[in-house]
């Protein structure tokens, strides 16, 4: 089916936009509801006046400081809803592209577009959905709204009125906070979205200037600004560099074609992708610009060399916050990589990637340093951190193995599912840690693991949530992180024991005539067992060390409902039905991907 | 008309000041300024190719690239700001409370 009519005039604009367009209302929802006023704007020259209902005197229903935050959920509900219809309606339906001179098309029949949704942006644009509603969730517990806030009065104590003025101010910044968040939904979304370089970084920077805000935005805090002014340096020095590569990209795509046309399409005939499949030698243009283009997305999987800010951004940060940049900043990156490493760049079968080296060596350093740095810490927070620096590199070693191009189609296919599936579940254990991190928060210091100190006798269900996620960060059977990681040691292996011959007469010879990838599944489980000791530890820590504190963990009814969610997800979607429905998702993902 | 060989080659200088003042300079403010500069020599690539193809799309990118630098150095002035107002330095060496 072909269907050309202008852009906004389309029905299938909003229908295969849903989630884009359900976050664009929410946005002006959250700026028009809390200033709806009485004010009236009086016509020139007459003494009538018309009311306008924005500005003056804000209205008691809707001033609510309440009410940014309940927008703001709903709308990611929403959103996360609509992009799983996807997955209900099946591919055909939901696979719309629209290409740059405003053609929108069912089923992407023809090549020269900009955004393409499919089930790989659909599950992306979930996962970034479902990671932001739980950092939304933490944060309106960490940051509360109180309808009974009042004016210090002038005689009470200092620290009575510092708490008053502290109060005031959470008042005032729930909608910042709120907007903030569904600006980074939609720049996520973006980047999920598109197939053309220039407009992945729009959406990439959206997301980020967003990020670094928020990162900040407890301000009352020494260390906020310290973590925002280094992730924020970091960040837009290699999103500089991202856009650099582009540009020689964009040289290098017009002097293919004697410059009578340039493009930064990664489809299409004249598509960067149809460009680099035509190039016989690699280009030292093409190269230069590809690597630089990955430097960005390694800052933002926080892949090693570029992981120097990550652990100072989590720990200098509010929780809610790093339970955001660990799961959906995270799967942004991936995103971003996925879609141009394979659809870009993507090895011929039987031949190499020219990125392979490079990413196969990055992958088992930035496991090995992320364990070994998670080891050596004391503070709760920075060691989510490194595992989550650590979790990148499995990550890129099952990238790694796609790009040797020894798998077959179903091998490839089996390699992307686990990396989508990876981060999909990521979501539910790794934001549950912080969601625990953020009620130690509230009560004072999550700054070292003392804060942890006898937590299962202060409080005994969220001290065995924690340890739950701890055991599925690990990989531990039968929970979603050790499927995960089977499924992409088992990609991994199959990838690389296509090249070695397994009948070979000794094991020793089988293991030199097999492709060095397989290696990187054997350091993939060495780094695994390393890991347990540091997540064990906590588990020590919160069962057998004598707390240093006897107040209770705070109420926090929303993030306590949030870590029961994250507990029930994270253990039945490691096994049985639900589980399959997750990695079938996937599987459909990988499939779109590499349709493409 | 110029040469774009030419103007490439300034925004590749451009770009390769940028990236070490980024990393040598230690007041944040003129880091923000390399960045701007790296920024700027992005722009002055895609002026190369949009003079030769004629494209409108080149001249696009490049008033988006603005815009984007632009915000980004709003965000970066209010980030700065928030950090001097707990710490009251900028210098980037003096901000180390989390190094462990």
């Amino acid at each position: 089916m072909n269907i050309e009519s202008p852009l906004l005039a389309h029905p299938l604009l909003v229908e295969s936009l849903r989630p884009e367009m359900t976050i664009i209302v929410g946005i002006l929802l959250l700026i028009i509801v809390p200033n709806l006023g009485n004010a009236t704007v009086r016509i020139p020259m007459t003494q009538f006046r018309i009311p306008v209902f924005l500005g003056g005197e804000r209205f008691r229903a809707t001033s609510d400081p309440l009410i940014p935050g309940v927008i703001s959920m709903f709308t990611l509900i929403l959103a996360m809803a609509s992009s799983l219809m996807t997955f209900v309606e099946g591919a055909a339906l939901s696979t719309v592209c629209i290409s740059a001179n405003g053609a929108i098309q069912q089923g992407c029949t023809g090549s020269d577009y900009i955004l393409r949704s499919d089930a790989f942006s659909r599950i992306f644009t979930s996962i970034f959905s479902f990671a932001l509603l739980i950092g939304t969730a933490a944060m309106i517990n960490r940051m509360p709204a109180r309808v009974d806030a009042k004016a210090p009065h002038p005689d009470s104590s200092d620290s009575l009125k510092a708490r008053a003025i502290h109060i005031l101010l959470n008042n005032r910044r729930q909608g910042d906070f709120h907007l903030l968040i569904l600006f980074v939904a939609l720049g996520m979304n973006i980047v999920a979205l598109s197939t053309n370089l220039f407009l992945l970084f729009v959406g990439l920077e959206l997301a980020s200037l967003a990020i670094y805000v928020l990162v900040a935005f407890m301000k009352e805090e020494t260390t906020s600004g310290e973590a925002a002014t280094k992730y924020f340096l970091t960040g837009s020095v290699s999103s500089a560099v991202t856009l650099y590569g582009m540009s020689l990209l964009y040289i290098w795509s017009g002097s293919a074609s004697d410059y009578a046309s340039a493009t930064l399409n990664l489809t299409g005939p004249q598509g960067l992708a149809a460009t680099w499949a035509a190039m016989e030698t690699l280009e030292p243009l093409a190269a230069i610009g590809f690597g630089m283009l990955l430097v960005g997305f390694g800052f933002k999987v926080s892949a090693v060399p570029f992981h120097f800010a990550a652990p100072d951004a989590y720990s200098g940060t509010s929780s809610p916050m790093a339970s955001i940049l660990a799961t959906a900043s995270k799967a942004m990156g991936f995103a971003a990589l996925l879609r141009v490493l394979v659809v870009m760049a993507g090895p011929e079968l039987g031949s190499q990637a020219f990125w392979l080296p490079v990413l196969g060596l990055l992958s088992v350093v930035t496991m090995t340093w992320g364990n070994l740095a998670a080891l050596s810490t004391e503070n709760p927070k920075r060691m989510l951190a490194y595992s989550s620096v650590a979790h990148a590199g499995y990550l890129l070693a099952a990238l790694a193995a796609l790009g040797s191009g020894l798998a077959s189609e179903s091998t490839n296919e089996v390699l992307i599912t686990a990396i989508v599936f990876h981060l999909l579940v990521l979501a539910f254990f790794k934001s549950g840690a912080f969601l625990i991190l953020t009620m130690t928060e509230i009560r004072g210091d999550s700054s070292s693991m003392e804060s942890l100190y006898g937590l299962g006798r202060r409080d005994p269900i969220i001290a065995v949530s924690m340890f739950v996620f701890m055991l599925a960060l690990a990989g531990v059977p039968p929970l979603s992180g050790f499927l995960s990681k089977f499924l992409v040691i088992d990609g991994i292996i199959s990838a690389s024991t296509g090249s070695g011959s397994i009948s070979a007469a000794g094991a020793m010879d089988w293991l030199s005539s097999v492709h060095w990838v397989f290696w990187l599944a054997v350091s993939m489980a060495l780094n695994s067992a390393l890991s347990l000791f540091y997540y064990l530890r906590v588990g020590q820590v919160m069962f057998f060390e004598k707390s240093k504190s006897i107040l209770p963990l705070p109420d926090a009814p929303m993030i306590r409902i949030t870590v029961i969610l994250c507990l029930i997800l994270t253990v039945i979607s490691g096994l049985g039905p639900f589980s399959q429905t997750l990695v079938d998702m996937a599987t459909m993902a990988a499939q779109h991907l590499l349709k493409v | 008309m110029i040469d774009p060989g030419y103007i490439s080659g300034l925004s590749a200088i451009l770009f390769f000041i940028g990236l070490a003042g980024a990393f040598t300079r230690k007041h944040a403010i003129i880091v923000l300024m390399c960045i701007e500069i790296m920024l700027n020599a992005v722009n002055l690539n895609f002026v190369a190719v949009a003079m030769q193809t004629g494209d409108p799309e080149g001249w696009v990118f490049i008033s988006i690239a603005i815009a984007i630098a632009a915000s980004e150095v709003a965000v970066g002035l209010a980030i700065f700001l928030s950090l001097y107002s707990t710490r009251e330095t900028i210098n980037l060496d003096e901000v180390d409370l989390l190094k462990h």
